[in-house]
């Protein structure tokens, strides 16, 4: 009889202990790690913006890790904008011989469409790979 | 040789002249693309309910006294993740509703009454958001530092006045009124 008692107490604070560390962790889940997920979505610049601006068109890739490649127009210390089109923001600081002008390929998390700007925003990005610009392209533009 | 020189001169004249009106023009609009947004609702002795967005866009036209502001509601970060998931998903549902924008006018304002001490405002506008407008009246602090114009007010709004619904069970975790704080730094012509 004494038994059953205490192991009916065993069972029940065992029970109540995995409930409350299980509580405790839901409840203080980390953020996503955007670095560390795969990218769902490689897509152009200008896929961007459309994905956004067809009216109806289902936005699938707001929220989702995205990769993208394009040439930057505006240079800022932590954030770049891509072919005027798509506004990235990175988690850490550029280097300092990124240039304007230069092709890069970025991995990020997509946040949205702004309407304002006309522009696709990214954050918590990373710089993948960065190119000098094709000197032929230059001559054409 | 005189023909030449005065036709010089109209060519120079002419020129300044262009400059002058770009440069005129290029001015009447203001640019952050970097604004930082916060908004809190915490309840005393409950874990606080504040988010950040430092992504949020604002455009000061100061030829008309016209601003307007758009942040992206998957911009704001809580420091807790649990509660972001709960903000995104159930509450603004931004996957429905990916934006909160303002438009609004500034009385009396005159870019050439801005002196190095900041001056106090009013805004008159309509806050966007879920498809629910409404009327918000915030005060502002304009300030100019070497080109930039700061603004930064803040305003509360309800819950209710974009029709979201915040359940009984963590009702008195928030506040009944949200205070949003806004702050933005405006340049001309910006290119990044």
């Amino acid at each position: 009889m004494k038994k059953t008692k205490t192991h009916l107490f065993l069972a029940i604070s065992g029970l109540l202990v995995s409930l409350i560390g299980y509580g405790y962790f839901y409840l203080n889940q980390t953020h996503r790690n955007i670095q560390a997920e795969e990218v769902k979505y490689t897509v152009t610049s200008s896929e961007m913006a459309e994905s956004f601006r067809k009216p109806g068109a289902k936005t699938n890739i707001a929220d989702q890790v995205i990769q993208t490649k394009g040439r930057i127009t505006a240079l800022g210390e932590k954030s770049v904008t891509l072919d005027k089109r798509v506004n990235v923001l990175f988690l850490k600081k550029l280097p300092a011989d990124l240039k304007k002008g230069r092709e890069v390929t970025i991995k990020g998390r997509c946040v949205g469409y702004d309407d304002l700007l006309d522009v696709v925003k990214v954050d918590q990005a990373l710089l993948i790979e960065h190119f000098e610009l094709n000197i032929n392209r230059l001559e054409y533009e | 040789m005189r023909n030449r020189i005065q036709q010089q001169f109209f060519i120079q004249f002419f020129g300044f002249c262009m400059l002058t009106v770009f440069a005129v023009y290029g001015q009447d609009k203001y640019l952050d693309k970097k604004g930082v947004i916060v908004f809190e609702a915490s309840e005393k002795l409950f874990e606080e309910v504040k988010a950040k967005n430092e992504s949020v866009t604002a455009i000061f036209d100061v030829s008309k006294n016209e601003i307007a502001s758009l942040a992206l509601i998957r911009g704001f970060r809580f420091k807790n993740s649990l509660m972001q998931e709960h903000f995104n998903e159930n509450y603004i549902e931004s996957d429905l509703y990916p934006k909160a924008i303002f438009r609004g006018k500034i009385s009396d304002f005159d870019l050439n009454d801005l002196g190095s001490g900041s001056k106090e405002y009013t805004i008159k506008g309509v806050l966007e958001i879920r498809e629910q407008k409404k009327s918000i009246v915030p005060v502002v602090h304009i300030q100019l530092i070497n080109g930039v114009i700061s603004l930064q007010g803040s305003f509360k709004v309800l819950p209710q006045d974009f029709d979201i619904q915040i359940p009984k069970i963590v009702a008195n975790k928030i506040a009944k009124e949200v205070m949003v704080r806004f702050d933005f730094k405006l340049l001309a012509n910006e290119e990044d």
